[in-house]
C-alpha cells in the first residue's frame, strides 16, 4: 500500500511536471464531459419546458352542428352552474362573442374586434397579461358597463402613449354609437407588434384593434345579450387533465339542456402535442448525447496516444527506472495512474464547465432554453471519465512495463 | 576474499542458426568480493553483453550466473528487478538520470523501489550525495549541472543502496580528462571502502587503475590479469 502511494506521488510529479501537456491531455476529456454534460442538462431542461408547453391549459365544449339547428344555446347561467360544479379544478370560465365594428378617436376611424366576453377571460393562460388599469368585474357584468380593455399596440396607435386608463372611445357597432369608457392595457408581444407595423407599411394596411367588454353592454348596441354562445372555454387548475374536466362540463350542460340527447356537447380537439413532442425530444437527447458520447471516446482516445506518446518519450527513463528495480507492476501502477489522474481531473473539469454551460445557457434566456442539470448525466461522465483512464491507460502503461530495460536503455 | 559473482560456460547466442552471433562464447568468469575489476575489449568483444549479464539486464542463452551463491541465469523480470534493486548498482555512460527528478530524487529512486519510507530514503541520500561532494547541489535537476556533476549522482544514487556491486558501463566515455579523474578517483575511494566494482571500458588508462584486467574478444575472455 505504502508502496502504491509512491507510485501515486510519482505520477502525480509527473503530471504537474508537463503541466502544458497534461492539459493538453485533459482537454479531450473535458471538451467530452463538458460537452455531454451541457447537451443532457440542456435536453432535459427543453424537455421539461415543452412537456409543460404543450400541455393543455383550456378546454373549450362547443355545441354540436349536427344535433342542434340553433347552435348558440349557452346562457349565463350554463357558465354559473359549471363554475359551481367544477370549483376549484378550474380558473374559471369564458364565453365570448365576437363583434364586429369601429372605433372612433380624434384621428380618424379604426376597425375594430371586440370581443363581448367575461370577466375571467383575463385568466386565459394563452392571452397576455394586463400591464395598466384593471379588467372589469362581475360587478361590470351586472351593470352592463360600457368599459373595455384594448391592448397595448392599440393604445399606441389610437394615442401614441400608454396613458390612456379612464378615456372614452366612440364604438359604432351596427349604426350605433356609444361612448366606451378604456379601464385597462394588456401586453402585446413585441414580435407581434413589429409584424403588424411591418404589415401595415407594406401593404398600407391598418390591423384591426382588438377590445375585450363585458358581455352585458352589448345591449347598449341593441344586441341580444346573455342566450346565446355556440361555446364555452374553461381555464384549467394545475394538474388537471383537458378531457376530465371536458366530460364534467358537457355533463353539466346536459342536465340543463335535456332537449337534444347526449351529444348535444361536444369537446373541440386540443392540440395533442404532448406525446409527440416527448418522443422527439427523447431521440434528440438520445442523438446529441450519442454525438457528445463520441467527443467522449475521442477523448479518451487522445488519452491513450498521449500516453503513448508519453510512453515512446519515455523509453529511457523506463530503462532507467527498470535498471534501478523497478519492477513490471511499478510501472504499470506509475503509468495508470497518471492516465486515471489525468482524466479524472480532466472529467471534474469538464463536469463543473457543462454545468456552467448549461447554467449559462439557460441564464442568456434563448427562446425559453431552460437546462436541468441531470444527476444521471453527472454520473455517467464520472464514471466515463475514470473508465476512460483506467481502460485508455492501460495498453500504453503495460506497454512501458514490458519494454526490455536494454532495449529501453539502448533509445537515446 | 569471499566469492561475489561465478560465471560458468555462459553463451549469449543472438539470431541462432545460420547467422548467428555469439555475443557471448563460453565465458567463466570469478569476481570476489572487494575487487576492482575493468573489463575491456573492442567493440563487438562481448563487453557490453556480459555488461548486460553481470547486471541482472538479460538472461543468457546458456551457461550458469551466482551471484551471492544464488543462480540467477534464468530468472524472472519481477525478480531479476528484485536483484537489480538489492545486489547491483549501475553508472552509465550517458549518465541515465531522469530528467524530472532533481539529484536528490533521482538519488532516491532505488531506494523508493526498494520500498524504504520517505525521511529515511532522504537521510540515505542525503548522505550519498555527501560523499561524491555534492551536498550543494542536491536540489539541482540534470539540466542544471555539469557532465562532472551529473556522473556524480548517477555514482551517488548506484550507492546509495548500497549495493554489494557497483557497475560502470564507459563511465567517463562522455567526460573531459579533469572529471574523469574526478570520477575515477570516487571509484577508487569506494573500492578503498570495499565496494565491488566492475568498469567496463575500451580505454586503456582507466583500466591500469583497476586491480584486475579482462579482455574481451569475440565473445572469449583472452587475456585476465592483475595490474602491478
Amino acid at each position: 500500500m505504502g508502496q502504491i502511494m509512491e507510485y501515486v506521488k510519482m505520477a502525480i510529479y509527473n503530471i504537474a511536471f508537463n503541466k502544458g501537456r497534461s492539459f493538453l491531455t485533459m482537454l479531450g476529456i473535458i471538451i467530452g464531459i463538458s460537452s455531454v454534460i451541457t447537451v443532457v442538462s440542456i435536453g432535459s431542461g427543453v424537455k421539461a419546458a415543452i412537456l409543460k408547453d404543450s400541455k393543455e391549459k383550456t378546454v373549450t365544449v362547443t355545441v354540436n352542428q349536427d344535433k342542434s339547428a340553433d347552435t348558440q344555446i349557452i346562457t349565463p347561467e350554463d357558465m354559473v352552474l359549471i363554475k359551481k360544479r367544477l370549483g376549484s379544478r378550474i380558473k374559471g370560465v369564458a364565453t365570448t362573442m365576437p363583434v364586429y365594428g369601429t372605433a372612433y378617436t380624434n384621428k380618424g376611424k379604426f376597425d375594430t374586434d371586440i370581443a363581448f366576453t367575461t370577466p375571467d377571460t383575463v385568466r386565459d393562460p394563452y392571452e397576455k397579461k394586463l400591464i395598466r388599469g384593471s379588467y372589469f368585474t362581475e360587478e361590470d357584468i351586472k351593470n352592463a358597463e360600457l368599459k373595455c380593455v384594448i391592448d397595448k399596440e392599440g393604445a399606441l396607435f389610437l394615442f401614441g402613449n400608454l396613458d390612456v386608463i379612464g378615456m372614452n372611445l366612440d364604438v359604432l357597432i351596427d349604426n350605433k354609437v356609444q361612448s366606451v369608457q378604456i379601464i385597462g392595457i394588456r401586453d402585446t408581444d413585441p414580435k407581434v407588434m413589429e409584424e403588424n407595423q411591418q404589415a401595415a407599411k407594406l401593404y398600407d394596411m391598418k390591423m384591426p384593434l382588438d377590445f375585450e367588454m363585458p358581455y352585458t353592454s352589448y345591449e347598449a348596441w341593441g344586441g341580444n345579450v346573455g342566450i346565446n354562445y355556440s361555446s364555452i372555454t374553461a381555464y384549467l387548475a394545475p394538474g388537471e387533465k383537458a378531457n376530465r374536466i371536458g366530460k364534467e362540463i358537457i355533463k353539466t350542460l346536459n342536465t340543463l339542456h335535456t332537449e337534444g340527447g347526449e351529444s348535444l356537447f361536444k369537446k373541440e380537439k386540443g392540440m395533442d402535442i404532448t406525446k409527440y413532442m416527448t418522443q422527439t425530444v427523447n431521440t434528440l437527447t438520445t442523438f446529441v448525447g450519442f454525438v457528445a458520447g463520441i467527443s467522449l471516446l475521442v477523448g479518451g482516445i487522445g488519452v491513450m496516444n498521449i500516453m503513448l506518446v508519453s510512453v515512446t518519450e519515455r523509453t529511457r527513463e523506463i530503462g532507467i527506472r527498470k535498471s534501478l528495480g523497478a519492477r513490471t507492476n511499478s510501472i504499470v501502477t506509475q503509468f495508470l495512474f497518471e492516465s486515471a489522474i489525468i482524466s479524472v481531473i480532466g472529467g471534474m473539469i469538464g463536469i463543473v464547465s457543462g454545468a456552467g454551460i448549461a447554467v449559462l445557457v439557460s441564464s442568456l434566456k434563448i427562446t425559453g432554453i431552460s437546462a436541468k442539470l441531470s444527476i444521471g448525466a453527472v454520473i455517467i461522465a464520472t464514471c466515463f471519465s475514470c473508465g476512460v483512464g483506467i481502460i485508455f491507460g492501460i495498453y500504453p502503461a503495460r506497454k512501458a512495463a514490458r519494454l526490455s530495460p536494454i532495449e529501453a536503455l539502448r533509445q537515446m | 576474499m569471499e566469492e561475489l559473482i561465478q560465471i560458468k560456460d555462459m553463451y549469449k547466442i543472438y539470431n541462432p542458426g545460420q547467422d548467428e552471433v555469439r555475443a557471448l562464447d563460453g565465458v567463466d568468469l570469478i569476481i570476489c568480493e572487494g575487487e576492482y575489476v575493468a573489463i575491456i575489449g573492442q567493440s563487438g568483444s562481448g563487453k557490453s553483453t556480459l555488461m548486460n549479464m553481470l547486471g541482472c539486464l538479460d538472461v543468457p542463452t546458456s551457461g550458469e550466473y551466482y551471484l551471492h551463491r544464488q543462480n540467477v541465469a534464468q530468472l524472472k523480470d519481477n525478480e531479476l528487478a528484485h536483484i537489480r534493486n538489492k545486489e547491483i548498482g549501475f553508472i552509465f555512460q550517458g549518465f541515465n538520470l531522469i530528467a524530472n527528478l532533481d539529484a536528490m530524487g533521482n538519488v532516491e529512486l532505488p531506494l523508493t523501489y526498494r520500498g524504504i519510507g520517505k525521511s529515511t530514503r532522504q537521510k540515505i541520500a542525503r548522505q550519498a550525495l555527501y560523499t561524491v561532494g555534492l551536498e550543494k547541489r542536491m536540489s539541482h535537476r540534470p539540466s542544471e549541472m555539469s557532465g562532472g556533476q551529473q556522473q556524480r549522482v548517477a555514482v551517488a544514487r548506484a550507492i546509495a543502496a548500497k549495493p554489494p556491486v557497483i557497475l560502470a558501463d564507459e563511465p567517463t566515455g562522455n567526460l573531459d580528462t579533469k572529471t574523469t579523474k574526478e570520477i575515477m578517483t570516487i571509484l577508487k575511494e569506494l573500492n578503498d571502502a570495499g565496494r565491488t566494482i566492475i568498469v567496463i571500458t575500451h580505454d586503456d588508462e582507466i583500466a591500469e587503475q583497476a586491480d584486475r584486467v579482462i579482455r574481451l574478444q569475440d565473445g572469449k575472455i583472452m587475456e585476465d590479469y592483475t595490474n602491478q
